[in-house]
């Protein structure tokens, strides 16, 4: 029988003492998985260094020695979250890529759960849900819920507000998207140019380190440069505001200048002051075509940002082994 | 063939390599190695398609490599006159003559107080077709003759005898330009996009393979064939250890010529399998650039040479 192969991918910055614990929870699934012969198999996890400073390397490297499907990378020095997390969907195999946290918020023993919401309704990528407020902060939990909620209604784009670093995501589209995205680009909305069959499930994930630290591998600076690089790869929507109001522009000062001449000749007590109509006519069109202009450059820019944030023309999926999974999770269901 | 003699009078131990199929691999280990000593360079005749005329030639090989009375005697075997649809026919013929310039490594080294190493260009996407990450110590289970071609290539060269020091390299995709002879996957691409070309691929755009820069594989064998000779066997992955699938390499295409290069694909199952490696298949020393970096190289070669 045919296993479907899971690559496991985690990002490492603080993590050293996450990752034995981290390991030996998917080494628990990858044995249960085998012990009944399911038709998943954990194929392998990377591990992905992002220049950590607190001994997670040293873990890593003795972590790789013990399990042979554990590869680690080393990146040359702090990228960041989502470039790391990049670098180890470009170096999986599997035909699922599932990635979470080091820190054990995202508990291993939830992947099945999330694949299994991906493959019974035939999407490509599912991501958790937290149950509840994941920070026991006020302020960190109600900010990111507005935060999302308001590009939500900005780009239009719904699964926004579903966006979190534990997700399963078919092997193709995650590569493929990795495979395009920028420095600038936020992954999560890139993979929306790849697939809109995406789902979510609640489950009970809890930030435990900044629950008891108070302490998060993101400052105030960091969430920031997030936030504005989920702008910027979302943002082409605005763009095209822009040429909208500069098409409507046109028309609107066309209407004022008639307006205005109509009063000149029909209605000359409207204005005492002489050259005034011929002035706001003047006025009302140049401002109507320079709008227009303006959007006009903006729809080009969105097509340029467009081409070289590499959204597809076009992208196929296979889903045809689906059906072994998904057989195998009703089964258990 | 090529047969290389290191030309300085000064050198106390004198190698000389003789290099079987100069191609893509062929020439640039040639080229590496000329980088790295002084070499003079003989072109001798060697018959690919005629058994019949194998024997007297190889005897005139030996007689040109005892002439220059080397310690060291690198035989290397970097043909592959049959590609990757030969069939059966094609392929056993090019195991006899393998087998043939085997023999003559070995019985050079039996009349020779000298010590010959053969340094064998295996295939691990021959031997490990359809496999998804391979390691180290993955057996191999060719699907096609070409893979069966290579698995008995290296079985002929591990056979038990002490005479010689066993190399044997198992590059995965190699990709690089030489101007001539078949071009791979990734030069057609960049080639197509440069010519506005409309480019038939036989798989599909999620199709995962490993791909490996021609250069960093001829410095790698030239790097070894450098080192102090033993009669120890090694059989070493040249792999990049990073899948990659032909939409990301379209997309690294697409960057490196600054246009559209025109894909129609025509899939088909057997050439759409995933074959991918696993990074503790990588041997010491070896560090393949990344494919970005090889891609860019590439294009610079292709520009060059046309």
């Amino acid at each position: 029988m045919r296993k479907i192969s899971l690559s496991i991918v985690t990002p490492v910055y603080a993590g050293k003492d996450y990752l034995r614990e981290l390991a030996a929870e998917v080494a628990k699934l990858k044995s249960s998985l085998e012990a009944e012969d399911a038709p998943l198999e954990i194929l392998e996890m990377v591990l992905v260094d992002d220049a950590s400073k607190d001994g997670s390397a040293q873990v890593l490297e003795e972590l790789q020695k013990q399990h042979t499907w554990i590869r680690t990378l080393q990146l040359a020095h702090n990228f960041g979250q989502h470039p790391a997390t990049i670098a180890g969907i470009l170096h999986t195999s599997g035909d699922w890529v599932a990635t979470l946290d080091e820190d054990l918020q995202h508990h291993p023993s939830f992947v099945p759960q999330l694949l299994a919401e991906a493959v019974l309704n035939e999407c490509d990528i599912a991501y958790a849900r937290p149950e509840e407020a994941v920070h026991d902060s006020v302020f960190r939990d109600w900010s990111s819920r507005f935060y999302k909620s308001l590009l939500v209604k900005i780009t239009g784009i719904p699964f926004i507000k579903d966006f979190n670093s534990f997700r399963v995501i078919r092997g193709s589209v995650a590569r493929a998207t990795a495979s395009v995205c920028s420095h600038e680009t936020y992954f999560d909305v890139a993979l929306t140019w790849f697939s809109d069959k995406i789902r979510s499930i609640t489950l009970p994930l809890k930030d435990h380190r900044f629950i008891a630290t108070k302490k998060s591998g993101y400052n105030l600076a960091k969430l920031l440069s997030h936030a504005r690089r989920l702008i910027v790869s979302t943002q082409t929507k605005v763009l095209r505001l822009g040429f909208i109001i500069g098409a409507l522009a046109i028309p609107m000062s066309l209407a004022a200048a008639a307006l205005a001449i109509y009063r000149k000749f029909f209605d000359p007590t409207a204005h005492d002051v002489p050259g005034w109509a011929s002035l706001f006519v003047a006025i009302a069109f140049f401002c109507g075509v320079t709008v227009l202009m303006i959007g006009m450059l903006m729809e080009y820019t969105r097509t340029i940002l467009l081409h070289i944030q590499g959204k597809p023309t076009f992208f196929v999926i296979d889903r045809s082994s689906d059906k072994i999974l998904a057989d195998y999770f009703r089964k258990k269901i | 063939m090529r047969i290389l003699t290191e030309s300085s009078t000064r050198l106390p131990h004198k190698r000389v390599v003789a290099i079987f199929g100069l191609g893509l691999i062929g020439s640039a280990i040639r080229d590496a190695l000329s980088l790295r000593t002084s070499f003079v360079e003989s072109d001798l005749k060697f018959s690919w398609s005629d058994p019949a005329l194998q024997g007297a030639e190889l005897d005139l090989i030996r007689t040109t490599i005892e002439a220059a009375s080397p310690q060291f005697v690198d035989i290397v075997w970097s043909a592959g006159k049959g590609g990757f649809y030969s069939d059966a026919e094609q392929l056993d013929a090019e195991l006899a003559t393998f087998a043939n310039v085997l023999q003559m490594a070995r019985s050079f080294s039996r009349s020779q107080s000298i010590s010959v190493t053969f340094h064998l260009v295996s295939s691990a996407g021959g031997l490990f077709e359809g496999r998804q990450l391979v390691h180290r110590t993955s057996a191999p289970t060719p699907l096609r003759p070409y893979g069966e071609l290579k698995l008995n290539q290296e079985r002929e060269l591990l056979k038990n005898d002490n005479s010689l020091a066993k190399r044997i390299y198992r590059p995965s995709s190699v990709y690089g330009y030489s101007g001539g002879g078949r071009m791979g996957l990734l030069p057609t691409i960049l080639k197509f996009g440069i010519l506005h070309k409309e480019l038939r691929i036989v798989g599909n755009q999620n199709t995962l393979r490993d791909f490996v820069y021609v250069k960093d594989i001829g410095s790698h064998i030239a790097n070894r064939i450098g080192e102090p000779s033993s009669l120890e066997i090694s059989i070493e992955f040249l792999v990049s250890g990073r899948p990659c699938s032909i939409y990301a390499i379209q997309h690294i295409a697409e960057n490196l010529v600054r246009r559209k290069v025109y894909f129609v694909f025509a899939p088909q199952h057997t050439n759409s399998l995933d074959i991918t490696y696993a990074r503790d298949t990588m041997p010491e020393k070896w560090e393949p650039v990344d494919l970005e970096t090889g891609m860019r190289r590439l294009l610079s070669d292709i520009r060059t040479i046309n």
